[in-house]
This record gives structure tokens, C-alpha cells and sequence, in this order.
């Protein structure tokens, strides 16, 4: 079984299991957990912190914090308690960047993101290969747009398909401040994606894509 | 117009199926008839699509965890010890700044360069010239009995001998003192021969009066360290700068010098009253002193060092 990103979901015995193990100071079960929601982990701080390094950075400090307070862990979704971890570590780095600037924000719009060796797929033809490259530096950059709590709420409930009740539990707030934060991410993401068209391979345009559905 | 019934947060959750019954009927109902308002719907769709198909970053490495990442932080060293190694640090730095300062004042350097040496000696002597100026007024009125029966000639002759021994001199201040003219040397003849027919008198004490060996004179008598026949070994051992061993005897004879000469050390310029200042100065300020601040200086200023750099 498997959510919307591909990651396979653990069953909720098993990853209760899992802690369990790991609250009695088995390590390996607690990186068998981090092999399941490293990917999302880091994800998550990338888009907060728009930068790899520190994304790595904060990720890994998130999971030693997360391992060290394991025992304050209440139980419920172990995906939601860890990545509200790793988002709280993010916004302590952008406070601590807030009073330290020492790189200006709009460098990050000129990294270039094909030299991430991670992003080859070896099974994918390259001109698909490509629009996916375009696709993701074009929302990544639209992302970048939003204020960091409804990015965030983008990313938990549509790029990594997370429910509502847990997206509000990772991000520590309530049911309808989800909906509401997700609502105005989804409508300025979509004025944007309107407004920016022209950069969008062709078979992702809106336009485009409604024409062919009404023709359809 | 039915699509402006309906707001961006109404649509979508509707399009995660988060609207409530009553109003998803409605909006679909809506949405059959409105052209409109379908266009929205399916722009608010495309846009969800599109973010469910964005490829996740593949993180730059495994975040496994080690044991030493995760074994327990070290006890953080308590915040106020730097300061307070610091203050402790300052203040011996300045405790042994004043004391060599203090040791190096003209005042207290009035004692020649024989002055260390003569220290410890003065050190092991001062409580016994002390004692026997407290047992003065006993053995004073014992050696008047002896001044009145001219017994104890033997006695005298030790007292004699050590009369130098609380106040050792250095060997230039003996030598000048014994070459000075005798003034009184009928005191020699009275001392060795004990007899004569008059009472034995102590030596130093003028002929026949008694009472000038209990009046302190402002000076000492020259002729207390006057060469004598015998040798006088203590006074040799003095001028070495050696502590004299005390004796019973050498205190019985304290109370024959002047109370000025008798604790005093001789400083080498004959003056001997004018130590009393600079001798309570080193007693407050000892010798070792000094070293000892200045080791405990380096010690605290190499910790202090040590843990500011480490922490």
C-alpha cells in the first residue's frame, strides 16, 4: 500500500511496534523508521528553508531531536509528531536566519536544480525526464510565493497527500485552519499557474488541458 | 450568479470531499448549470493534480542514526565558573602584586640583601626574646639575688657568651663591635675572675650598680659582644647567619639587654632600633609568600585559559 507520493504507508500496528522497540533503545528500529519518512522529512524542509544543505542539516537534527524525545511521544500518527519535529527545527533556522542574514533570499531562485544527481531516473525516457525537471522548478518556484504556513499546508495535504486531521496535528492547529490555509495556497497557486502559463510544458497548461477536457 | 456563492475554500474542499452534505449537493447542483463555475472547479482540480504530480527532492543522503549521535550530551559546564575563575584569577594576580610590591618598598628594603637569609632566623628567635621579656621581672629579681650573693659566676659567663644570640649581627656589624674600645673593661676582670671582693655583677651591667642591668638603655652596650678569653661559639654561629639554639640560659639573659636590642636583628649598620618597623612588616608578608601567590597566579590563569578555550 502506498499514498499519493509513492511512499509506502506503514501499517499502524507495525509502526507502533516499530516505537516501541525504539522507546526500549533499539536504534535499528528507529532508522527503520527514518528510512520510511526521510524522504517527506527532508522535502518538507527543503521547501521551508529553500536551500539543500541546510535542509540536510535540519533533517538530521530533527531526527536526533525526534529520537531523543521519543518518550514524550503520545501516540497517533508517528509521520505527523515526526515532521512537526523537523518543521519546528526549519523555523528555528529561519528565526536564526531572520537574525543573521547572511544570504539574500532571492539568490535561492537562481540555484540550479539540475545538478541534483538524485533527480536522474534511469528508467525514464529523458524528454519526459525534462518536463518533469520544468514542471517541478516551475510549482517549486510558485511555492516559494506563498507565506510558510500555507506552503506548508500544500506540501503535507497535496504533494504528499496527507489527511487533513493529520496535517493539523503536524502542523499543531486546528481542522478548519488547515482548510483555510490550504484553500488560499490552492487559489494562489492556481492564479499563478494561469498568469505564468507560457512556462509550463504544454501538456501541463490549464488552458490547455480544460480545452482538451471540454472537447473530450 | 450561483459562483459567487461559493468561495475558494467551500471548492476546495469540496474537491477533497470535505464539504458538508447539504452544501455538495447544492454546489453540484450549481455546477450543472454554471459554465462558469465549472471552469473554476476544474482550474482549482488541475492545479491539485499538478501539485500531486510533483516529484519529491531525493534527500542527499540516509539520516540513520548513530549511537554516539544520539548517546546523551555532555553536562554542560556550569555558566558561572569561567567568571568566576576569572575574579579568582584577578584578585590572586593582584594579592601577589601587592606582596612583592610590599617587598620591594624602600622601607622594607632597607635590610641589605643578607635580609632573606636573616629571616628565618628572626622567625625561630622573636618568640624566645619574646618569652623572656614576659619572664624578665621574675628572673630580674632571681639574677638581683644573684648580683647580691655573686654565686652563679658560670651562669653569667653563658649569659655572656650568648648575649649576641637574640640579636645576631652580620660578620662586618661583629667586627666593627669588636673592635670598639672597651668602655668598661673592668667588667672583663669582674667576669672572669667572678671575685675580688666585690659581688659579682653580670657582664654588661656598669661596676657595682644593679639597677643599670634592669633599666633598659636606649642603646645596646658595645660591650656585650666585647671578646671575651673564651670563645664565644654563639657568636660565631650568629654571624653565619645560622639560628642559635636556644637554651635556658640565653633566655635568663634577655632581660639584661635593652628591650629594643634584645628581639632585634642586627641589620648590619649598627642601628638596631631601627628595624622594629620593617621586622613587623615582614612578619605580616613572609617570604614564601610571594611564590606562592605567584604559582597560584599562573595556576588559575593557565585553568582559566584552558577553559575558556574549551568551552
Amino acid at each position: 500500500m502506498e499514498d499519493l507520493t509513492g511512499t509506502p504507508i506503514a501499517p499502524a500496528s507495525d509502526e507502533q511496534q516499530l516505537v516501541q522497540i525504539a522507546l526500549r533503545g533499539q536504534l535499528d528500529a528507529f532508522n527503520e523508521l527514518i528510512l520510511r519518512y526521510q524522504t517527506q522529512a527532508y522535502n518538507l524542509a527543503y521547501h521551508l528553508l529553500q536551500d539543500e544543505e541546510a535542509a540536510a542539516d535540519a533533517t538530521q537534527e530533527a531526527f536526533i531531536s525526534a529520537y531523543r524525545a521519543l518518550p514524550g511521544f503520545r501516540g497517533g500518527s508517528f509521520r505527523a509528531w515526526l515532521l512537526r519535529i523537523v518543521a519546528n527545527a526549519c523555523y528555528d533556522e529561519l528565526r536564526r536566519r531572520k537574525r543573521r542574514p547572511t544570504v539574500s533570499w532571492d539568490d535561492f531562485g537562481d540555484m540550479d536544480e539540475e545538478a541534483n544527481p538524485h533527480l536522474a531516473d534511469g528508467g525514464e525516457q529523458p524528454e519526459a525526464a525534462l518536463q518533469r525537471s520544468e514542471l517541478r522548478d516551475f510549482l517549486e518556484q510558485c511555492m516559494e510565493s506563498l507565506p510558510p504556513d500555507q506552503k506548508m499546508a500544500l506540501l503535507l495535504v497535496d504533494v504528499m497527500g496527507f489527511a487533513y486531521e493529520e496535517a493539523a496535528e503536524t502542523m499543531h492547529t486546528q481542522l478548519g485552519t488547515v482548510k483555510s490555509r490550504l484553500a488560499r495556497a490552492r487559489a494562489r497557486m492556481r492564479d499563478l499557474l494561469q498568469t505564468q502559463a507560457e512556462l509550463l510544458p504544454a501538456r501541463y497548461r490549464l488552458k490547455d488541458s480544460l480545452m482538451l477536457e471540454e472537447q473530450s | 450568479m450561483s459562483r459567487e456563492r461559493w468561495s475558494d475554500q467551500e471548492l476546495s474542499a469540496y474537491l477533497d470531499g470535505h464539504l458538508d452534505q447539504a452544501a455538495q449537493v447544492a454546489l453540484e447542483a450549481d455546477l450543472a448549470r454554471d459554465p462558469v463555475l465549472r471552469r473554476q472547479v476544474a482550474e482549482l482540480r488541475q492545479t491539485v493534480t499538478l501539485l500531486r504530480a510533483l516529484p519529491l527532492r531525493e534527500p542527499p543522503r540516509n539520516f540513520l542514526l548513530t549511537p554516539a549521535m544520539v548517546a546523551p550530551p555532555r553536562p554542560q559546564r556550569r555558566p558561572l565558573l569561567l567568571p568566576f575563575m576569572r575574579l579568582t584569577t584577578a584578585l590572586a594576580g593582584l594579592a601577589f602584586i601587592l606582596t612583592v610590591g610590599l617587598q620591594l618598598l624602600p622601607n622594607a628594603g632597607a635590610m641589605p640583601a643578607a635580609a632573606p637569609i636573616l629571616e628565618s632566623t628572626q622567625a625561630m628567635e622573636a618568640p624566645a626574646a619574646m618569652v623572656a621579656q614576659e619572664e624578665a621581672p621574675e628572673e630580674a629579681i632571681q639574677m638581683r639575688s644573684f648580683a647580691e650573693t655573686g654565686e652563679p659566676a658560670t651562669g653569667a659567663r653563658i649569659a655572656q657568651a650568648d648575649t649576641p644570640v637574640p640579636a645576631p649581627a652580620t660578620a662586618e656589624d661583629s667586627a666593627a663591635i669588636a673592635t670598639t674600645p672597651e668602655p668598661e673593661p673592668q667588667l672583663e676582670g669582674g667576669g672572669i675572675g667572678g671575685g675580688g671582693g666585690e659581688p659579682f655583677l653580670p657582664p654588661g651591667v656598669s661596676g657595682g650598680d644593679e639597677n643599670a642591668a634592669l633599666t633598659p638603655s636606649p642603646e645596646p652596650k658595645p660591650s656585650l659582644v666585647t671578646p671575651l678569653p673564651y670563645p664565644t661559639p654563639t657568636c660565631s654561629a650568629n654571624q653565619k647567619g645560622l639560628a642559635p639554639t636556644p637554651t635556658p640560659m640565653a633566655n635568663q639573659t634577655a632581660y639584661l639587654l635593652p628591650p629594643t636590642a634584645s628581639p632585634q636583628p642586627s641589620t648590619g649598620t649598627g642601628l638596631v632600633h631601627e628595624e622594629r618597623e620593617p621586622l613587623a612588616r615582614r612578619e605580616l608578608l613572609p617570604g614564601w609568600l610571594a611564590p606562592i601567590l605567584g604559582s597560584l597566579t599562573l595556576t588559575l590563569g593557565l585553568a582559566t585559559w584552558w577553559l575558556a578555550r574549551h568551552k
